[in-house]
């Protein structure tokens, strides 16, 4: 990097950072009612995403469809010659913390995907949007993000059309901000290929998205047939929905403190005590809803929701974590995975009808145990 | 140096790094979230009332469009858009330069745009079917190009369609009521801009609180929705039904069980998930909602039109959202207080009252404590309201119902503008819509052929 870029980009950080830090408000406060809890919400279908014929980086064609579809996508409409403060470079900037927060976040990454599509084919070529994707580069695996165009505007008309992207030219080509008058589009599009939000310079919070994004992956994931605990263990680290009757409901207390008997958390268990050891020490899953959590579920009492639970079958749509089993080991004596799911909404867990699964009893007997 | 200008010098500069470019856009996202402050736009033109989403006209109206009630053997006696010259200097300037008759009466009432202003979305209360005209192609002769017909059926029984409010590439058309009972009992509704249904939010009710806080006051009923983005809520107001709003007045009004039947609740909503969330007490059937449009005023006002009460739903310094009375409108015996304008400056309330045909206005500085500073007779009855940008504009249109509106020499129907200089108003053109054969003139909608976009700063 020159120094003058170096200089520009030091005075441009202090500006940002000074008017961060003074009294003018955020643009979207969303702390006001809260970012909504991933699963605690609709997002009811609005329309089919609609297919085209694009170009990639290397200016090969492709369907549009293949990008829109399989993954959860959050694809905006850009050009690069965008330097409207709230209209492109905002959109690409939210969806670069997405594809950082992905980095860090193996289920996310796994799932999203990012789509930047040009609708100013005469100067963004595959080979400036190549480019261009280079900010894209994090290091560390992270979500795909297709920086995309088209061949032509005969090409890219249909599809500006079909996603209501209004796209005019300016009166002054030589507009600072851009030669391109447009609205600024963001879509949110669930797996099926469905256009399941729509945001605009108003709405376009990075916070906001991400709850949508992890309210469609939650949804992914309660489509799937459920998986056992055994089946869960072998997924650390992503969504997934997972049955098991709820045999035990443990309700923990700081027990050092005799005098104090507030909750910490309840936890559901598929084991009971058997005099030999607990419940928590037998279950082959741990579901974990912490008491910050009871609010959500209409009640402050542990026992409320533990006898809510507590001889049901359920189903739980959570993001897998794995913690060694206390008592399962392998045949070479190391510790087996137990599933561990935290639950913080009752979006994410539901009674089951009927079982669910066929589940053999668990035994004890840390000799014979084997996965 | 402009944002715009810092942005595209470094644009230049920066390309060959991509950390460079990367972060480069990182802090222009940071800036764009700061506001408008460094990216400020002068908006000349544009109705204040206007949903925040909408992309903005650029320079100044150049239409009134005006969505007219037919009234039996007046003319051709069917609903119409009437298309009004505004352009200053044009030789049409204050006349009528385009009709587009429906077929029917459908009680022509409120409509909106799309977010991207190329559809008027218009809407018939007593029908419920909605008419969408395209206004780009030829924003001098709007074209009417599809209608919703099945409005009931596929909402899932609402009814009432009151207006339409553009969100990002859909439409938020509060409604009045419903098909079951013909109540104020009532839903929000939410169309694509292709005209496709999407969702159906219905107000909460003490039967169905939805977990709002203030369940005790809700009544379901619904009239006005307006957001408020940066805060992440939406606001709406309560009526009356569908049996009430196709009655005629006089009979109603001696009618002690239909009175009753009126809305006395504000809901406010979670906007991004469309949950209801606390339900104030607000009596006497609070009509049109105006946010404050500076970044710091979270607050919006309403009227209730039966108590003749000036409104205030506010954020206080916790954080908790309040309503409460801070004004009377008018004298003793209450005045309809029906449609209001807020200045872009959050300063100048104006407020149309249907019972004595005037516009009162409030300096409304402290909207705690509005004082009424002026008012002026605009006609025999008053409905709607329309304020440019700069607020040196105004306009005013007269009819409320078909069957509300007054009778005789008094049933006057107009589109009358004025200019504003901060202290009185004065005339510029004056339009008899009796005269001119067109019908009731109800709601009045800015058009032009110089739209902007919807991405830049609001003041």
């Amino acid at each position: 990097m020159n120094n003058s870029t170096s200089r520009n980009l030091t005075i441009l950080s202090l500006l940002a950072l000074a008017l961060t830090a003074s009294a003018w408000p955020p643009r979207s406060d969303v702390a006001n009612l809260g970012v909504p809890a991933p699963g605690s919400y609709a997002l009811p279908v609005i329309k089919a995403a609609a297919d085209g014929e694009i170009l990639d980086g290397k200016g090969e064609s492709l369907r549009l469809s293949e990008l829109t579809r399989g993954r959860v996508t959050v694809m905006s409409f850009i050009y690069t010659r965008c330097a409207a403060a709230k209209a492109c470079p905002m959109a690409t900037g939210v969806l670069l913390q997405l594809h950082r927060l992905s980095a860090d976040d193996p289920a996310l990454a796994k799932q999203l995907r990012l789509v930047s599509l040009s609708f100013d084919p005469e100067n963004d070529t595959p080979a400036r949007m190549a480019a261009y994707s280079r900010l894209a580069e994090v290091g560390k695996p992270a979500a795909e993000w297709h920086f995309v165009t088209t061949a032509s505007q005969q090409k890219l008309q249909p599809i500006l059309a079909a996603y209501g992207q209004a796209v005019d030219r300016k009166a002054n080509p030589k507009d600072p901000t851009g030669p391109l008058n447009h609205t600024l589009r963001v879509f949110l599009i669930d797996r099926a290929g469905n256009i399941r939000n729509i945001y605009s310079s108003g709405t376009l919070d990075l916070q906001l998205v991400l709850a949508d994004v992890k309210t469609l992956m939650l949804e992914s994931a309660a489509e799937q047939p459920p998986l056992s605990p055994a089946q869960a263990a072998q997924r650390p680290g992503q969504v997934s929905t997972v049955a098991f009757p709820a045999e035990t409901v443990v309700r923990v207390t700081d027990i050092t403190d005799k005098t104090n008997s507030q909750p910490l958390e309840v936890l559901l268990t598929d084991a009971r005590n058997d005099g030999r050891a607990t419940a928590t020490e037998r279950a082959s899953i741990i579901v974990r809803i912490p008491k910050a959590s009871f609010g959500a579920f209409g009640t402050a009492s542990m026992d409320t929701l533990a006898r809510r639970f507590e001889g049901q079958g359920v189903i739980v749509t959570g993001q897998v974590e794995v913690e060694p089993h206390p008592f399962r080991h392998d045949a070479n004596g190391e510790s087996l995975p137990r599933p561990v799911l935290t639950i913080t909404d009752p979006g994410q867990i539901r009674i089951a009808s009927v079982p669910v699964l066929d589940q053999k009893p668990i035994t004890i007997n840390p000799v014979l145990l084997n996965p | 140096m402009t944002t715009q200008l810092i942005g595209r010098n470094l644009l230049l500069h920066a390309a060959t790094s991509r950390r460079a470019v990367a972060n480069l856009i990182i802090t222009l996202s940071v800036i764009a979230a700061c506001g408008p402050l460094l990216a400020p736009v002068q908006l000349r033109a544009d109705e204040t009332c206007s949903s925040p989403y909408l992309a903005r006209i650029e320079g100044q109206e150049e239409f009134v469009y005006v969505w007219t009630l037919g009234v039996e053997g007046l003319g051709d006696g069917a609903d119409k858009l009437v298309t009004i010259d505004v352009k200053p200097g044009s030789p049409t300037y204050g006349k009528v330069i385009h009709l587009d008759s429906l077929d029917g009466r459908h009680e022509a009432h409120h409509g909106g745009f799309t977010d991207d202003r190329r559809q008027l979305w218009l809407c018939g209360l007593e029908s419920s079917k909605i008419f969408i005209y395209d206004v780009h192609t030829n924003p001098a002769k709007p074209r009417h190009v599809k209608t919703i017909e099945n409005f009931e059926q596929t909402t899932g029984g609402a009814v009432g369609p009151h207006g339409a409010y553009a969100l990002p590439g859909r439409v938020l058309i509060p409604c009045l009521s419903n098909a079951k009972d013909r109540s104020g009992r009532t839903a929000l509704v939410e169309f694509s801009n292709e005209g496709d249904y999407i969702a159906t939010h219905w107000l909460p009710t003490k039967d169905d609180p939805q977990g709002v806080k203030g369940a005790e006051f809700a009544d379901g009923y619904g009239y006005d929705a307006r957001v408020l983005p940066r805060k992440n809520v939406m606001l709406s107001t309560s009526f009356t039904g569908w049996k009430n709003y196709t009655r005629d007045f006089g009979g109603l009004a001696k009618d002690a069980e239909a009175m009753k039947q009126f809305g006395g609740s504000m809901v406010l909503w979670n906007f991004h998930t469309r949950q209801p969330k606390q339900v104030f007490q607000v009596p006497g059937a609070p009509l049109e909602i105006r946010w404050a449009w500076g970044e710091q005023r979270n607050y919006a006002f309403t009227a209730a039109a039966l108590t003749s009460k000036l409104w205030l739903c506010y954020e206080d310094k916790t954080g908790a959202w309040r309503a409460k009375e801070v004004a009377s409108i008018g004298p003793e015996g209450g005045v309809l207080p029906v449609d209001m304008s807020l200045s872009a400056d959050d300063r100048t309330l104006f407020v149309d009252c249907f019972g004595d045909g005037k516009v009162r206005v409030f300096d409304v500085a402290d909207p705690h404590h509005p004082k009424q500073i002026y008012e002026k007779q605009i006609g025999k009855q008053l409905n709607m309201v329309s304020q440019s940008w700069d607020g040196t504009r105004l306009y005013f249109s007269s009819s409320l119902l078909a069957r509300w509106d007054k009778s005789g020499a008094d049933n006057e129907q107009f589109v009358r503008a004025f200019s504003w200089n901060g202290k009185e108003l004065r005339p510029t053109f004056d339009l008899d819509f009796t005269a001119l054969k067109l019908g009731r003139a109800h709601h009045m909608l800015f058009g032009a052929t110089k739209i902007g976009n919807n991405n830049v700063a609001t003041k």
